[in-house]
């Protein structure tokens, strides 16, 4: 299952979503924001650990982690 | 005050700005720091503004368009998306915090305090893309890449050429014409005047072609 991790309101996490969602591409997403605290602090840390940093969309399609919204790496990564 | 001058707060940008000469209680001023409207009030002998249109989409939009006059600022190709994120945050966190951010302290508050501190001279673009620099155009590539990060710029010069790194947003020379395999690439001629080139993986095949124009 493709692993999203988001914010409520970032415009480039939604443009993610939305590319996914018209592809019908079956996600996961977990909007960081709208977490509670505890739960936010180990998501961040997770998202840390896999990217390296902390900003917004990350994408985990298998090995690969794409951060921020990048429809080619998409392309590529889920063989569109 | 060292200065002598009368100051005015405001809660926006947690700034006092000077008092100007003729101002009174009940005036609308704009905040020459962040673009804010306020209604001037007196209290216990200090200025302080109250914000106009508080907490409506009017306050942000019309803060946000002071803000870049101010600044000589553009807005992004997305603009009403992140305008759409930061009513969001109003409505979920309670101001108009950073969308792209998880911080919902004052100085987050747009246009956030690392932007109105330099962030746009320094990296051309604030935090979340929202406001670009006047030397800057931003574009979406035909292949619809749009990063949320900052990029580090690599410089418009020949001895780049061959750099295994990512083209997502560009900056070039005012008129500049692509050539007809450029325009495959990024589709627009280009309005801004060159200072340097992001470059990023994907397109790190057309490096030459680029770097050589």
């Amino acid at each position: 299952m493709i692993k999203v991790y988001a914010l409520s309101t970032c415009p480039y996490c939604k443009r993610t979503k939305k590319f996914l969602d018209e592809h019908k591409i079956p996600y996961d997403c977990t909007d960081v924001d709208m977490l509670d605290d505890d739960e936010q602090d180990k998501v961040l840390e997770e998202i840390e650990r896999i990217s390296g940093k902390r900003a917004f969309p990350v994408v985990v399609i298998g090995p690969e982690v794409i951060v921020g919204h990048d429809e080619d790496r998409l392309r590529r990564a889920l063989k569109l | 005050m060292t200065d002598g001058q009368e100051r005015v707060y405001c809660p926006v940008c947690q700034a006092k700005f000077r008092f100007i000469d003729g101002w009174r209680e009940g005036d609308t001023v704009m905040c020459p720091i962040c673009g804010q409207r306020l209604t001037l009030r007196s209290e216990g002998g200090a200025w302080t503004g109250d914000r106009v249109d508080a907490m409506t989409e009017k306050e942000i939009r019309d803060r946000a368009e002071n803000f870049a006059k101010l600044r000589g600022y553009r807005f992004t190709d997305i603009k009403e998306e992140v305008i759409e994120g930061l009513v969001g945050k109003q409505k979920r966190f309670g101001d108009f915090y950073c969308p792209c951010r998880m911080l919902h302290t004052p100085e987050y508050q747009c246009p956030c305090k690392p932007t109105r501190g330099g962030d746009v001279e320094r990296n051309g673009r604030c935090h979340c893309g929202f406001f670009w620099g006047s030397d800057y155009r931003s574009w979406i590539a035909p292949c619809g890449q749009l990063s949320t990060h900052v990029p580090q710029p690599v410089h418009f010069d020949s001895s780049n050429a061959g750099a295994k790194v990512r083209l997502s947003m560009c900056m070039a020379p005012v008129g500049h014409v692509l050539t007809t395999g450029q325009k495959g690439l990024l589709s627009q001629t280009i309005l801004s005047n060159m200072t340097c080139i992001v470059i990023e993986e994907p397109m790190a095949h057309r490096l030459d072609m680029v770097l050589h124009e």
